[in-house]
This record gives C-alpha cells, sequence and structure tokens, in this order.
C-alpha cells in the first residue's frame, strides 16, 4: 500500500484546472521528486495534499486513510508534514524557541497552568535534538533572523522534525541558497529522510540536487501530470525536455 | 567607470552587515556580484538604491549618487529587486504603468516577453514565479536606464526559463551595464565578463569573471564549489 496517495485530484479557479486529474502514488520509504515548468501545479499540489486549499474533486489518501476532508493540523497530527517556498521562521525569536514552539504545538499543553516543571526541559531536550540532527544547535541560542538564508531553509527543516512526520513534504529547499550551501542542506535532508525511514515527496528546480536525491521524479505541466518514472527515464522523455528542460545555457 | 563605490558600510539591528566595501562598474557589459549567503550582495544593492541607511560614498556617471530612492531611478538606475516584488493584486499592466517614467518603450518589453502582451488584463499574483519575473524585469526595462542592478532574477525558476531569462540580460546588457546579483554560476559565466565576490560584508575578490570560474581553487575558497 502506498502511503500517500492522489486518485484524480483537481483544484479548479473560476473553472480553469490548476491541478487537473492528477493520480500519483507515494511509496514507503520512496523520495519521489516533483519537477515542471513555473505555474505547472506543483505548489497547488502540495496545498492539497496538506489541506491548505480544499479539493475540487479527487481524492488524497494516508495510509490508506481517506484524508480528503481533513484540515491541516488533522493531517499534520497524522504524520504529513510540509515545508514551504518561502522561508517562514519567526525571525526575532532564537532558534531554539522556533522548534520549541513547534514542539510544543505538537506534543501540546502549552496553556496548562500546572504542568511539571520538567515538562519545559523536556520541550527543550526534543528541540535541541531536531536541532543537532540537521546540524544547527551550535546556533541555538541565535536570533532566527541572524541566520543566513540557508541557515534559515535547515532551520525549516527542524521545525518539520519537529512536528514527526512520516511523510515531507518539501517545496524548493534550495531556493535562493548559495551554490556553497547547497550540498550541505542536500546532506541533512539526506540524512533527516533515512533516519527516520521518511518517505518524502519533494518540489525542486535544481536538477542536480533532484537528480541525486529522488528514486523518481514526477514531472507536472499545465497542472496535470506529464511523466512520473524513474529520473533516468524522465530526462530522455523528449516533452519533458521540452517543456522543462530546454536548452542548456 | 560607471559606478564607484567607496567605502560602503551598512549597519542593520546593531549588525555590521558591510565594512568598507569598495568597487566599481564598468560602462558596459555585466559585473557579477557573488558570494555566499549572508555575504552582502543584497545589502550592497537597496544601499546603492536608498533603500538601505548606508556610509561611505558612491559616484554614479560621475556624479555624487544620493538622494531617496525614486531620484536614483530617475537618475537612470534600474533595480530590479529579489523575489519579483510584483503588486499581486494589480494587473500586469496595471503593475507595468505604475513603474512608467518618461516614454517607456513597451515595444521592447513586449519583444522581449510576448506572453506579458497576452496577459495584460490578468493579476500579477496568477501569474507564474516566471512570468511574474519577467514581469518584475519589464517594469524595468520599458523605462531608459543608464545602469540596472539586478537581484538573483533566476531564483527559483525552472531550467527553461532560466536560460530564457538568461538570454533578455545578454541582450540588454549589450546597451546598458549590469551589476547582477546571481548564485548560479553557469548564468554568471553566461553573461557576465567581470566579477566581485563578497565575503562576510567585505570584498574578497575582484577581477574577471572567466578567471573566476576556471580557477578551482579560487571557486572553492571564496565560493565553496568545485573539486
Amino acid at each position: 500500500m502506498p502511503v500517500l496517495s492522489t486518485d484524480a485530484l483537481t483544484w479548479r479557479v473560476g473553472g480553469v484546472p490548476i491541478v487537473d486529474n492528477v493520480t500519483i502514488e507515494l511509496r514507503e520509504g520512496e523520495f519521489l521528486g516533483v519537477i515542471g515548468p513555473n505555474g505547472a501545479g506543483k505548489t497547488s499540489l502540495f496545498n492539497l495534499l496538506s489541506g491548505l486549499r480544499p479539493a475540487t474533486s479527487g481524492r488524497v489518501h494516508l495510509r490508506g486513510e481517506d484524508i480528503t476532508k481533513l484540515s491541516p493540523h488533522q493531517r499534520a497530527r497524522r504524520g504529513l508534514g510540509r515545508t514551504f517556498q518561502s522561508s517562514s521562521v519567526f525571525g526575532s525569536l532564537s532558534v531554539r524557541d522556533n522548534v520549541r514552539l513547534a514542539v510544543q504545538a505538537r506534543i501540546g499543553g502549552s496553556a496548562q497552568i500546572w504542568r511539571r516543571s520538567t515538562a519545559y526541559d523536556e520541550v527543550v531536550v526534543k528541540a535541541d535534538a531536531c536541532l543537532a540532527t540537521v546540524g544547527l544547535l551550535s546556533r541555538a541560542d541565535a536570533a532566527a533572523k541572524a541566520l543566513s538564508h540557508g541557515e534559515k531553509r535547515t532551520l525549516e527543516i527542524a521545525l518539520l522534525l519537529a512536528a514527526e512526520p512520516a511523510v515531507m513534504l518539501l517545496d524548493e529547499p534550495m531556493a535562493g541558497v548559495a551554490s556553497a550551501d547547497v550540498p550541505g542542506l542536500v546532506e541533512v535532508i539526506r540524512h533527516v529522510v533515512a533516519e527516520g525511514g521518511r518517505s518524502v515527496l519533494m518540489v525542486e528546480h535544481h536538477m542536480d540536487v533532484i537528480l541525486g536525491l529522488a528514486d523518481r521524479l514526477a514531472v507536472m505541466h499545465h497542472g496535470a501530470l506529464l511523466a512520473c518514472d524513474t529520473p533516468g527515464a524522465v530526462m530522455a522523455d523528449a516533452e519533458v525536455q521540452a517543456a522543462y528542460l530546454g536548452e542548456p545555457l | 567607470m560607471i559606478l564607484d563605490v567607496a567605502g560602503l558600510g551598512v549597519r542593520l539591528s546593531g549588525l555590521d552587515i558591510l565594512h568598507g566595501v569598495s568597487f566599481s562598474v564598468p560602462p558596459s557589459g555585466v559585473t557579477a556580484l557573488v558570494g555566499r549567503n549572508g555575504a552582502g550582495k543584497t545589502t550592497t544593492l537597496r544601499a546603492l538604491m536608498g533603500l538601505s541607511p548606508y556610509s561611505g560614498s558612491a559616484s554614479f556617471d560621475g556624479s555624487v549618487l544620493s538622494g531617496r530612492p525614486d531620484q536614483r531611478v530617475l537618475a537612470g538606475i534600474g533595480y530590479v529587486p529579489e523575489d519579483r516584488c510584483v503588486f499581486a493584486g494589480l494587473t500586469v499592466l496595471e503593475n507595468l504603468r505604475l513603474a512608467e517614467r518618461g516614454r517607456p518603450d513597451h515595444d521592447l518589453v513586449y519583444g522581449l516577453f510576448p506572453e506579458l502582451r497576452d496577459r495584460g488584463e490578468q493579476k500579477a499574483g496568477s501569474l507564474s514565479g516566471g512570468q511574474q519575473q519577467m514581469l518584475s524585469l519589464a517594469r524595468v526595462l520599458q523605462n531608459t536606464n543608464r545602469l540596472l542592478l539586478v537581484d538573483e532574477p533566476t531564483k527559483g525558476l525552472a531550467p527553461r526559463v532560466v536560460t530564457s531569462v538568461a538570454a533578455v540580460l545578454e541582450r540588454v546588457a549589450a546597451s546598458v551595464p549590469i551589476l547582477l546579483v546571481e548564485q548560479n554560476l553557469a548564468v554568471v559565466r553566461r553573461l557576465a565578463s567581470s566579477a566581485l565576490v563578497l565575503s562576510g560584508g567585505r570584498v574578497a575578490w575582484t577581477g574577471g569573471a572567466d578567471d573566476l570560474l576556471d580557477d578551482a581553487d579560487l571557486t572553492k575558497s571564496l565560493l565553496g564549489v568545485g573539486h
């Protein structure tokens, strides 16, 4: 059984199909890359999967359960986590406090007055474990706004880990990251995926990165699934070359 | 030189971002401004546009660069900011009209970006990332510029669109000098004749773009790539 799947998933805006009849499966432990031209519907697909947008028609299943009508937080509780295209951290909070908030959101109880005093320590320990996993523990006390762009994207991976997702949706994690910082972030993702035996759906335009990570590649074009196959087969596809890759620089 | 920058310093929220940055931009071709994240590239462009307070000085075509951002635009400096910054709730045409000054050359931008002519009444927020980048460039290119400051124009774009944007910048650079912040070194190699590397808010290296990109030790030590 696939860990995450869609069946004829469609999202229309004013009658225009933004996501058009997409049927796709993410297998257990698989790294599935999603590529396609700007405006192809990749982020919109993520919005439907994570519940940020309601599907016009079609279904989404997580481990066999129909989650089509569930809210984003209900999907997150079931183990579906995502990052966003644009960097989204609390700049004025410390790196640790950013993750601490995410841990608290996961375990709940932040409003309980009569909590054990050690509960706070547990949250910090969990937050620090997430930071250690992504290699940011040495920056725990820095304000998030003082991080470089690459470090902020890494922090977002730590925020995602705090939610303990079994399935991760990563939306262009390399966007705007300096070439020098890309290999480090790739290793963080590789480590996080392997450590948790997680399944991943990742949108990325950085072809070297996606080819190095993905088991299969899904190609979207005009909202529809153009191809879904091994990276070698997809890269050799003439339609994919015309729609997405174009002429080399 | 079209632009001479001397001792540019920027301090934001108590942190020194730029420490006495000095460099020059020749009157033709593309000068690449490269460096790791946080090196101060975007801050440099923002300071030159008067969008960040700064110390030091800059002269533009022989005159001291000063005044509000709009005055610098009127002096002939076109600025294409990072992340496109289009007005999402306005149409493509409205975005273009807001940025017009003097006698805009619509034929030029529609020649460069034919898609924009077809999408004039479409809200900019509903454009794809590549189309928004085209609009962001078109807003500036419709006017007469004597220098362009362009910040990461290929960020987040599909490979085919990266090639298109690079081709447009190559055409534009034939008539207007460009100071280009860019992470994609393949784009730098195609477009830039000279390069400037920032590191930790300081100038770490200046010279020919090919001299930088052809030297594996140099790119490794300055940009952390290669080998």
